[in-house]
């Protein structure tokens, strides 16, 4: 028999596999009927021929979802590798295309999507040792460097950015945010992600990473505001962005003994 | 916080070019360009690079052929020179101003007494009923061989066609667009678009991705669109706007705005308006840019005349797209997707390419003839076949 500790950390472990479920599936998705940056850098960098990168981006999105189901199925944490490694691949190859580093933000702001499948790697690999410390910090350090890569790319002023916000505002408030209003607010936006993530990362506050956890969930949703069902995909491949600061809250309050839900502001102000 | 970044970096290269170059004697203008912006028939920008700074720069010019004897020449400009960032050359920019419309301009660049050829440049019409020809392409960034190749065969139909004014390049000149390098390759091959007789062939430029935010595009092309615009500009040649945007940036925000009131202006003042950009809103290869959502019912409202795309390096023509259908009486026809001087892709298929549209794997060049009566859109390939024709007759705005 589990204890309730061990069932519910079976529970939100279960709720990050779903978080991963669902980012391979917009993956799989994008790979298979759209294109890559990996199919761009095989065709221009690696100058192999278009059938071959487009067929290299569908046997990835059967490989991915393949991989993940055989873990599903198997429990053997070896097959985490292959979202680990194609999580890694993509802002990889993002920065090679665009051939310069300086402007490529890819590997910090994609870092939660690899780092959520290399925890789980590293939690089934060995999981009489659970949730320790070191993973627990690990999953901080990848939320931090996605959150940091989003406030860099949030202070330079990301086009894509500011129309979320320009569209953001007219949606929910109906009211013409101006291009000057939306820089500043993104600077501020920028500024509050780079801190937070940093401070969360030296000392985790329940209150912190519940406002990663909404913010992540937020800036997700967001895609699908905006680019409507053609957002759905782009959405579900930001879910580890929430999912993983909701791991965290939920670490947290474990460690504090809060289990029922509704204790959690009791554990904020704490 | 982006401008402080910028000048932070800006200042720092710019010292490190004045402390390199003292020494340097200046070696041969090189690079020499036209460049065009908003008044092709009343302005222009002759620019080109040497590598010494404080140095007197200078442009001579005359409405009549004088083979660089610069005594001879009726106009000088002071050329400003300012050290290109990251580099040790520096850039030379002379912006004639009160041009005449529709009249050949011949003229030599001189930095510290070292002279150019003598080179000539045609500027636009302002008469209606003029007849002339732009062309249309994007995409030289990454087989330098094929951008030759595509360059010589501009330079023979620019040859071949006296009515064909400039060049209207639709972005991702090159791959990385910080890499000076690479811009000094660009300006290099594009020499081979000149006719024999030293016609120049004038730029309108347009920011691709690859250009980045990189502060070389607009030491290139002389900051299109101004200080305030951020390189979305309208080219007004007697009655056809040009209306270049940049899709680097914000689509909804003052982009927008401007593409509004301009269009509303163009509605008033051309007959011919088309747009310009590189990120497709009906793309052949990738997923549709944000052009689509904010740019696009625009484009409807204001009905223009038709869309050149850059990005996807197919060629692709669109059938006539109104809210999201076909439609032939108001829908819009986007052509393009950049074929100057990159592999191509394979086709994909898509509703908007099948029909009277489609979506190949060619290298090309666009041109557009505009005359009184008509538009007549053309593609050539590099084997100089015409691979397609449409004629779009004066629309109902
Ligand atoms: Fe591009």
């Amino acid at each position: 028999m589990l204890s309730s500790e061990e069932q519910s950390t079976k529970k939100w472990t279960n709720f990050l596999l779903f978080a991963l479920f669902l980012q391979i599936a917009a993956w799989s998705y994008e790979a298979y009927f759209n294109s890559t940056a990996i199919n761009s850098v095989i065709f221009l960098n690696l100058n192999l021929s278009d059938q071959f990168a487009s067929l290299f981006d569908k046997f990835s999105s059967l490989v991915l979802l393949l991989s993940f189901g055989l873990f599903l199925i198997t429990r053997v944490a070896s097959f985490l590798l292959v979202p680990v490694a194609y999580g890694l691949a993509l802002p990889i190859c993002t920065m090679l295309l665009h051939s310069s580093f300086a402007y490529e933000f890819a590997l910090l702001t994609g870092a939660a999507r690899f780092g959520l499948p290399l925890v789980l790697y590293l939690f089934y690999k060995n999981q009489e040792k659970g949730w320790g410390i070191d993973k627990r910090f690990l999953i901080r350090f990848f939320i931090c460097l996605t959150f940091v890569g989003h406030g860099i790319e949030a202070l330079m002023e990301h086009p894509k950015f500011i129309d979320f916000l320009i569209e953001g505002f007219a949606l929910l408030f109906g009211y013409e945010l101006s291009e000057a209003y939306a820089v500043h607010l993104l600077t501020l936006i920028g500024a509050a992600d780079i801190v937070l993530s940093i401070s969360g990362l030296i000392k985790p506050r329940v209150s912190v990473y519940l406002f990663m956890t909404a913010w992540g969930f937020i800036t997700a949703v967001c895609r699908l505001m905006y680019f409507q069902w053609d957002g759905i995909f782009p959405m579900l491949l930001r879910s580890a962005h929430w999912a993983l600061p909701a791991f965290v809250v939920y670490m947290i309050l474990q460690q504090r003994k809060v289990s029922e839900p509704w204790k959690i502001w009791k554990a904020v102000k704490g | 916080m982006k401008n402080i970044l910028i000048i932070f970096v800006t200042l720092l290269f710019s010292a490190s070019a004045f402390a390199g170059v003292n020494s340097k004697k200046i070696q041969m203008v090189q690079h020499l360009r036209v460049v065009w912006h908003e008044d092709p028939a009343h302005e222009a920008y002759i620019m080109w690079t040497t590598d010494k700074y404080k140095i007197k720069s200078y442009l001579y010019y005359d409405t009549v052929p004088r083979n660089g004897d610069l005594k001879k020449y009726r106009f000088k400009n002071n050329a400003k020179t300012k050290p290109i960032l990251y580099t040790l050359d520096v850039r030379h920019k002379a912006k004639l101003k009160k041009l005449k419309p529709d009249t050949m301009y011949y003229f030599t660049a001189v930095t510290n007494g070292k002279k150019s050829k003598e080179y000539h440049f045609k500027t636009a019409p302002v008469d209606k009923n003029k007849t002339f020809k732009i062309l249309f392409g994007g995409d030289s960034r990454s087989d330098r061989a094929q951008r030759i190749e595509m360059n010589k065969l501009m330079s023979k139909m620019f040859q071949e066609d006296p009515n064909i004014l400039a060049l209207c390049h639709g972005g991702d000149y090159i791959a990385n667009g910080l890499s000076w390098k690479q811009w000094k390759a660009w300006l290099e091959d594009h020499y081979h678009t000149a006719t024999k007789d030293g016609r120049m062939l004038p730029i309108i430029p347009t920011r691709g991705n690859h250009e980045l935010a990189s502060p070389l595009f607009n030491d290139v092309f002389a900051r299109p669109g101004g200080i305030f615009k951020r390189n979305y500009f309208r080219t007004r040649i007697a009655e056809l706007s040009i209306l270049t945007m940049n899709t680097n940036i914000s689509h909804s925000g003052a982009q927008k705005r401007w593409l509004k009131k301009t269009l509303k202006k163009a509605k008033k003042d051309s007959k011919w308006i088309v747009a310009n950009y590189h990120r497709p809103a009906w793309p052949g290869v990738k997923k549709p840019g944000r052009a689509k959502k904010h740019w696009v019912p625009l484009f409807e409202k204001y009905q223009i005349d038709m869309a050149f795309e850059s990005d996807g390096h197919v060629l692709k023509r669109t059938v006539p797209i109104y809210k999201n259908k076909e439609d032939p009486v108001k829908g819009i026809v986007y052509v393009g997707e950049g074929g100057l001087g990159v592999k191509m892709r394979g086709p994909k298929d898509r509703w908007y390419l099948r029909g009277s549209g489609y979506n190949e794997s060619k290298h090309h060049v666009m041109a557009l003839e505009v005359s009184p009566k008509q538009m007549t859109y053309t593609v050539e390939l590099p084997d100089r076949k015409i691979f397609d024709k449409m004629v779009l007759k004066r629309r109902r705005r």
